[in-house]
Order: structure tokens, then C-alpha cells, then sequence
């Protein structure tokens, strides 16, 4: 098994950022954590809930679909045997794609309820844990009619990270769809 | 347990499930009626009488006479509880214990039944009854049941159906949701795939052997070399056997790891097939209720009738058996109602007073058979002329152009009925058009042949199994696309000269057929690719009398596909009918016949049919034609296949100087190349290109991996109209690139 799967370099700040974690005190009401699932699309990170997220995978080839609305389908892909819808979320969420590296790339499996789909995200950076207290809103500023989306984002240093709606994201996705 | 799902279960566990209820509340309630209770006796005859229900959908016929007799006597004590005495209560005990062996709810091996037991029980009863003052109700309803049921005998397949059960109660049923099933098969299938894999691993280990071999002979000549002295050659002598000790290492290590591929694959194959059998179920299953109708119907009607079954331990896909069985009561329906005459009918013209229905079932060429045929009157092809012309179903001219053959289908169509009176066993004119609506959806066919005087039969073929299709995979614009084989009339592969053309409408001869074509990628919307040798591939489906030709670029192999539904959010894609994974793991789509005919009738009808076929010259010198420059062979091909499937016409070159050699001698209208090549470089390929008077407005684009600023202006003074960099190679992107350059294929 190649082992580069799970192995990432280490961003900047990430020893300082655990160090920080594991010198804050035991956790009480004050200072509850969030834990999101932190992946990249394009030039933002967005974090979602972990339990949303059953299964993090290579990337894998795309059969598109003629005929269909190219609107949010990126077409379909096989995971162990089961065919799976791919959508493209980073076009949902209006988020500009730059130049990918593809040997960060990964298929994101979503489930929500009894639905699963697929999506691209630029990379995958696992479960990470955030004072819930820091919680700040979307800046309206942001220029997309996406803040229902969002639960509010987390700063970080050198990065944000947007922690989606998922309650809300999956319907209008599937909304999408149905059109 | 109403919100259960027991689809999975056949009638006959069904019946010991109920029969395991119903008994207990039966011992339960003849115990409690020590103390006479009009409710108690209540709850007894609905007990029995549901079992007796029971028994007779499975034709369990011990069981119906036990509960039947048990009912009477209950209905007779409803009228009095008193009447009922200690050793009835015994009896009526003993009559429940009988009816929990008829029903295999206890597996004391080699305890079945006897007759003699049955009929004492229900001696016993008739007896009580007959003793009690008063003739009770139940006892007359019982005559009058047994004068109906005189005429029809249900003739039982050879085994009896409650011994049929016999060894299946000893091997215990689990509940299984179809979802679970569903996903084991897949599993199975994901498991095949990764496993076959493992074939390349066995490739390079032989390659490793190979290479270690070439390395120790390449020692043994090097020690005969004379000029080295004793000492190195000791050496080498040393090298060269304890390479050959590698060698061998190596060779057994290829070697265990082909036998573990061997095994591995088998037992994937056989997990794969015995998952797939979990779906199966024999034809049997949905018997009794067919038995009972047409015991039913018969009796309803006053018409003596037999059904007479063969093969019906036929393996099915159990949606499949669900979904016929509709079919299947409507057309035994039907056959007693229409097709078998009454009695009296029967015997003035010389039949036997007994009308015989057969149910055969089979599976001929990979396909499900069922065959219902009756002896009756069979269908007058002139009635069912003169009724379609009188509903307006046809001109009578039209009419009387049709063959017998092609008159019969005419009682396919809505609201055709041959009936003039509306009974509530048939003819209503709705149904023969709902079996065969059914039996469409399951990719079959439902034939019909009469002759007058003699019977009617229905021959529907389905596929066994829903889940596996034998497909043809072709080769469409580039990518593989599996067509159901069932749905193929023929396959040809023509000269591309053969083809013909009317109106600027293409076609070819198959026989004494003209067969009109159009291009699958077309029909497909996806950019046509011209085909290189002059053979048309020709996929010749068949609707309503008519066969079209559908060209693809090539037929590639058959494969048996586990189909999958589309995902159900994507809601129904035109021309597609389905999923599948592929032995590498890709996805591929099932061609839907239906759709694509529709597609090409609406095209003709549009005048939009694309007259050119792939080969001829002037679709192939419409196509853009690019070449792709590049030494990385997996590069090349990526970009040779991403092109093609767009329809560009794509030419290769190994390095800058073959790339520069295919220039001169041919006509383009891209080049894209990359940078490092041996022999000469991308740039400066890009540089003769541009000092080149006839090559001056050809376009260049440079794909590599050497992002940096420096890199890319370097490229860009050469003389390159883009650069593009791999490491944001996307399919999309680059095929974006490059109609940005030099617009769509044909464009």
C-alpha cells in the first residue's frame, strides 16, 4: 500500500497550532470544541460535520453523462462496485477553481440521510478542532448568496475556514438536482 | 407485523409464519373453551378459517381439509358453547397438533402425515356434528362447497407441495433485506475487480525473474572473458551463483504469487456468482396462487380445467417473479374465461370435457420462457378484424391487408376487447396491453399464436435476472458504452463503400433489408470520430417492423454486466437505462434501445439525420486534426484519447524530431507538445515550426510540467500560442484549451 495515501507535509503553523491544543485546558462548557472534516476547494478551506463524510478515496475516473444539464453533476464514478454521483461542489458553491495539484486531490464521499454522493475536493485536510466560541458570521461581504449555507467560519491564521450547513447545503444540492 | 417487508419470502414460508400464529391462537383458544365463550369461539373460527386461507394459496390440501373440518365444528358451538364436551376439546386439540406437522412447524425427521390420520380427524368432527340435533349451518355450506368444487381438479406437480417443503424446513430461512443482498453483490463484485488486479503484480514479478536471468547470463559471459585474471573471475562466478540463487528465489516467489492470483480470482468468481444466486428463486414460488386461480375461475365460471405445469423449478430472479405475476394471473385468467370452451361446447366438438392449461417454464438461450397455452376455441383472426375495424382501430383496407400473425396483435392494444359483455372475471379490454406494458419494462417480449379451434398461446421471454445483462460493449466517440444484447437484432460490419444513400438519407443492404444508418454519436450528442479503416460497425436494432442502423466506432467485447439503477436523483437520462462497473472499475452506461429509436425517428422526421458516415472523406477532412507531440507514451495516449473522444482527428509523435518529421509531410491544424523529449525539444520544435513560411499560423500549445514563470515566457517567445502546465491537467480544461484555439472538431 503506498503510504503518501495519508501522508500530507505539514502546513505551517501545525505544530504550534496542537501544542496550542494540547496546553488548553480540559474541556468544560466554556470552551466546547466544533470538529469539522477540513477539506480545499479551489483557494478555500470549508469544514463540515464529520459524520457527514463517510468515506475520504483517490481520485477515481469520471464517466460524464451526455445529454445531462451539466449544471452541478461532474458525471459518475465507481466506489467498490456501487456507482456514485459526482457533483461538482465547488461550482455550487461559487468557489473560483485555480490550478490543482493532483496528487493532493481527493473524492469526498457525503451522506446524508440514505443519500451519497460524490464531490473533488483540491485536498483533504482531515478532522480538525475549533473553540466553538470562535465561531465568527460569514462577512456579508463575501460577495455569494451562500451564508444560509454556512454555520459561520473559524480564523485561523493565513487561512479561514467556512463551516458549511450541511442540513442545508444537501437539500439545496439535491434541490439542484431535481431541476 | 403489517410494516414488515416479507416480499423475500415465498408462499410457503408465508404459510408457516401465519400457520405458527394461527395455531397458537387456536391450542390457546380450544383450551380456554372449557369455559364456554361466544368470543372465544370467535376468535377460534377466524383463526382457522384464515389458515384454511392459507393453506389453500399454498395447496396444502391435508391442511385445508383439518382447519375446514376444525371451522365447522367451531361454528356449530358458536350456536351453543355448551355443545362443546371435554374429549371434543381433546379432539379439536389433536386436530392442531395435526395441522402443525402438515405445516413442518416441528422437524421430527421422517414424520409426515398419513392420509388415514387426516381422515379420521375429519370423520371424527363430521360425526360430532351429525350427532348434535340440530344440523348446523356450517355443515350445509360445507355440502354446497363440495358440489362447486366437483368439476375442476387442480393437478399437482409430482410432488405433493407440503412434502415439497419437507427439506427446506430442515434448512433454516434468514431474513435478509433485498437492500443487504444488493450490496453483497456488489461487494462481490468490487472484490472481482480489486482482485484481478492482482494480475499485474504477477506481470512484474515475471519481469523481475526475466531481468535477474539477463543479468546472471550477462555474468557468465564476462567470467569466460579471457582477459580478466583468476581472481576477478572468482568473483564474478561468485556474483553470477548467488544471482542465480536470486533467480530462483524470485521464480518461486512469481510463481506462489500466480497460484495465489489463481485461487483468489476463482474463489472472488464463485462469492460473486453465489451472491448473485441469493436473488434467485424457483418458478414454484408464485404456483399455488396461480393454482388457485385458475381453480377458482374455473369454478366461477362452471368450467372443468387443469393446469398442468412444467419446469417449474426454473431459476428466477425473484423481482422478476414478482413483476410476472401479474402477468401471469391476467393471461390464466384469460385462458379460462376465453380460450377453454364450456364442457358441452367441448365435448360436441370432440374434446375432452376437461380444458387443459399448460404453464410451461424454461430457460431457452439466457432468457426466462414462459409459455401459457390453453386447448380452447383459439382466437378467429377475422373477428379480431372486423372489431378493430368497428372500434376504429383500422381501415378496413388496412385491416384486410394484415397477416392472421398480424391481426392477433391487435388485442395488445388499450381498450381492444373481443367480449361484448363485460364479466367480472374478463373482458373489460384492459390488460392484454398492461402484461405486455409489464413485460416491456422487464426487457422482454410477449408473443402470441393461435390457431382456431385448437388453443392460444402466450410466449413471454424476459431476462432471468434483472441484475446481470449481457451486453455488447462498443466503442462510441472515444469511450466504451455496453448496448443490452437482447436488444440487438444484428450485428455488421460493412464496407464502408457498401453504404448507399436516398435523399441524402444513408443506408445499406442486409438481405433483402435496407437499413438506414445514423452515428451513434450523433444520437449520443457527442463529436463524431472518423473511423481509419473502411469497415462500418453496424448495431441493428428493430422496432415496430423497422431496423436501424446505429454505426459506432467499433465493437470492443460481450461482458456480462451487474447492472445498476441510474442514481435515482439523477431522475431518467435519455438514451441510457442503466449503470454498470466495469472488470477495471470504471463506470459505464447501458444504451436504452427504446430511446435511441425514438431519437432517430424524431431526426428523420426532423431531416436532421447526419448524412455523412464516419469514414466517408469529407466528415473525416471536416474534423480538426492536431498533433499531439510527446514522449511520455501514458501522456500521449491521455491526450490522444481526451482529443479523440471530441472528435478531433489526432495524430502522435514520439519526440520533437518524429513530430517535426509528421509536420512537413502532413496538414494540421494544432500541435501540442511538451518540452523535454529526447532528440529535439518542444521549444525548439516550437522555433522551427515558426520559422517555417507554410507552418508560420500554425497553432502550438506547450503542455508541461515546468510551471515557473522563466519556463512559461520561455516557451511564449518561441513562438507557442499557450502554455499549458500539467500539474493542472484536467481533461475539461484541456479540451477547453484547445477549442479556445482552434474551436470544436468540426466547427
Amino acid at each position: 500500500m503506498e503510504r503518501s495515501f495519508l501522508y500530507r507535509p505539514i502546513p505551517p503553523g501545525w505544530r504550534a497550532e496542537w501544542a496550542a491544543g494540547l496546553a488548553s485546558p480540559i474541556e468544560t462548557g466554556e470552551n466546547r470544541q466544533t470538529r469539522l472534516f477540513a477539506f480545499r476547494l479551489g483557494g478555500e478551506w470549508f469544514g463540515v460535520d464529520p459524520s457527514t463524510v463517510s468515506e475520504v478515496a483517490r481520485v477515481v475516473p469520471v464517466r460524464s453523462l451526455p445529454h445531462h444539464d451539466p449544471g452541478v453533476v461532474g458525471g459518475l464514478v465507481s466506489l467498490r462496485g456501487r456507482v456514485v454521483v459526482l457533483l461538482k461542489l465547488a461550482e455550487f458553491l461559487q468557489v473560483s477553481r485555480r490550478e490543482a495539484d493532483a496528487a493532493l486531490q481527493r473524492l469526498l464521499i457525503f451522506r446524508h440521510d440514505e443519500w451519497q454522493f460524490g464531490a473533488l475536493a483540491d485536498e483533504a485536510a482531515g478532522f480538525l478542532n475549533f473553540p466553538a466560541a470562535q465561531l465568527l458570521p460569514v462577512p456579508a461581504t463575501l460577495g455569494r448568496d451562500d451564508t444560509a449555507l454556512a454555520h459561520g467560519l473559524f480564523a485561523r491564521p493565513g487561512r479561514c475556514i467556512i463551516w458549511l450547513n450541511t442540513g442545508r447545503l444537501f437539500p439545496a444540492l439535491r434541490a439542484r438536482l431535481a431541476r | 407485523m403489517p410494516s414488515e417487508d416479507l416480499s423475500q419470502f415465498s408462499l410457503a414460508e408465508l404459510f408457516r409464519m401465519e400457520a405458527e400464529t394461527q395455531l397458537a391462537a387456536l391450542s390457546d383458544g380450544i383450551i380456554r373453551l372449557e369455559t364456554p365463550s361466544s368470543a372465544v369461539l370467535d376468535d377460534l373460527m377466524r383463526a382457522a378459517h384464515s389458515l384454511k386461507g392459507a393453506a389453500r394459496v399454498v395447496g396444502v390440501e391435508t391442511g385445508v381439509r383439518i382447519a375446514h373440518a376444525l371451522e365447522d365444528v367451531f361454528v356449530r358451538a358458536k350456536a351453543d358453547p355448551a355443545w362443546v364436551s371435554p374429549s371434543m376439546i381433546d379432539r379439536m386439540l389433536s386436530g392442531v397438533d395435526l395441522l402443525r406437522r402438515v405445516a413442518q412447524l416441528e422437524k421430527k425427521a421422517g414424520e409426515s402425515v398419513r392420509p388415514e390420520e387426516v381422515e379420521a380427524f375429519v370423520t371424527h368432527c363430521t360425526q360430532c356434528l351429525e350427532r348434535a340435533a340440530d344440523p348446523g349451518p356450517a355443515a350445509l355450506r360445507r355440502e354446497r362447497v363440495k358440489a362447486a368444487d366437483a368439476p375442476v381438479t387442480v393437478e399437482q406437480t409430482p410432488q405433493e407441495p407440503d412434502q415439497r417443503s419437507a427439506p427446506r424446513a430442515s434448512a433454516p430461512f434468514l431474513r435478509v433485506a433485498s437492500a443487504n443482498l444488493n450490496h453483497l453483490v456488489e461487494l462481490a463484485g468490487e472484490s472481482r475487480i480489486l482482485l484481478r488486479q492482482l494480475q499485474t503484480f504477477v506481470e512484474e514479478a515475471r519481469m523481475l525473474v526475466q531481468a535477474q536471468h539477463r543479468m546472471e547470463s550477462l555474468l557468465g559471459h564476462w567470467s569466460k572473458h579471457a582477459s580478466i585474471d583468476d581472481g576477478r573471475r572468482r568473483t564474478v562466478l561468485e556474483l553470477q551463483s548467488q544471482w542465480h540463487a536470486w533467480r530462483t528465489q524470485s521464480l518461486q516467489h512469481a510463481s506462489r504469487l500466480q497460484d495465489y492470483d489463481l485461487s483468489a480470482g476463482l474463489l472472488a468468481d464463485r462469492l460473486y456468482s453465489e451472491a448473485l444466486a441469493c436473488r434467485m428463486r424457483p418458478f414454484e414460488d408464485c404456483l399455488p396462487a396461480l393454482r388457485r386461480l385458475v381453480h377458482e375461475t374455473g369454478r366461477q365460471l362452471g368450467k372443468a380445467v387443469r393446469l398442468v405445469v412444467s419446469g417449474e423449478s426454473t431459476q428466477v430472479d425473484r423481482e422478476i417473479l414478482e413483476r410476472l405475476e401479474g402477468p401471469l394471473i391476467h393471461l390464466l385468467r384469460n385462458a379460462v374465461d376465453h380460450g377453454i370452451e364450456p364442457g358441452n361446447d367441448r365435448l360436441a366438438t370432440g374434446k375432452a370435457v376437461e380444458g387443459t392449461i399448460r404453464l410451461a417454464v424454461g430457460q431457452f438461450g439466457g432468457r426466462l420462457v414462459v409459455r401459457v397455452e390453453d386447448d380452447g376455441h383459439g382466437i378467429n383472426p377475422d373477428e379480431v378484424r372486423r372489431r378493430a375495424v368497428a372500434g376504429n382501430y383500422a381501415s378496413a383496407e388496412a385491416a384486410g391487408q394484415l397477416s392472421p400473425q398480424e391481426t392477433l396483435e391487435f388485442i395488445f392494444l388499450p381498450g381492444f376487447s373481443l367480449r361484448d359483455r363485460v364479466t367480472e372475471v374478463s373482458g373489460r379490454g384492459v390488460g392484454l396491453d398492461a402484461v405486455q406494458t409489464v413485460i416491456r419494462a422487464l426487457r422482454g417480449s410477449v408473443r402470441l399464436s393461435s390457431t382456431l379451434g385448437q388453443g392460444t398461446r402466450f410466449e413471454i421471454s424476459v431476462p432471468i435476472s434483472l441484475s446481470i445483462a449481457r451486453c455488447l460493449l462498443v466503442e462510441i466517440a472515444g469511450e466504451p458504452w455496453a448496448m443490452p444484447l437482447s436488444r440487438l437484432t444484428q450485428l455488421l460490419q460493412v464496407a464502408a463503400e457498401s453504404v448507399e444513400s436516398i435523399q441524402g438519407q444513408p443506408f445499406i443492404r442486409a438481405g433483402h433489408e435496407r437499413i438506414g444508418l445514423v452515428q451513434a454519436a450523433q444520437l449520443l450528442g457527442l463529436n463524431a470520430v472518423p473511423v481509419k479503416s473502411g469497415k462500418l460497425s453496424v448495431m441493428v436494432v428493430s422496432k415496430g417492423g423497422h431496423s436501424y442502423g446505429i454505426v459506432v466506432d467499433r465493437f470492443l467485447q460481450q461482458v456480462e454486466l451487474s447492472v445498476q439503477e441510474m442514481p435515482a436523483e439523477l431522475g431518467k437520462i435519455r438514451h441510457f437505462s442503466a449503470v454498470s462497473v466495469l472488470a477495471d472499475g470504471a463506470p459505464v452506461l447501458l444504451l436504452d434501445d427504446e430511446d435511441l429509436i425514438s431519437s432517430i425517428q424524431s431526426l428523420v422526421a426532423a431531416g436532421q439525420l447526419c448524412t455523412g458516415t464516419p469514414s466517408s472523406p469529407a466528415r473525416a477532412a471536416a474534423s480538426k486534426r492536431i498533433l499531439v507531440v510527446e514522449d511520455s507514451l501514458t501522456v500521449r495516449e491521455l491526450e490522444r484519447k481526451v482529443l479523440t473522444g471530441r472528435g478531433y482527428a489526432v495524430e502522435t509523435a514520439t519526440d520533437g524530431m518524429d513530430g517535426w518529421n509528421k509536420l512537413r509531410a502532413g496538414d494540421f491544424d494544432l500541435v501540442i507538445t511538451d518540452v523535454d523529449m529526447p532528440r529535439m525539444d518542444g521549444i525548439e520544435l516550437v522555433q522551427q515550426i515558426r520559422a517555417t513560411p507554410r507552418l508560420h499560423d500554425l497553432a502550438v500549445m506547450i503542455v508541461t510540467y515546468k510551471g515557473r514563470p522563466e519556463d512559461r515566457r520561455r516557451g511564449l517567445e518561441a513562438g507557442a500560442d499557450y502554455y499549458f502546465t500539467k500539474s493542472s491537467f484536467h481533461n475539461e480544461e484541456l479540451v477547453r484549451v484547445v477549442e479556445e484555439i482552434i474551436g470544436g472538431a468540426t466547427g
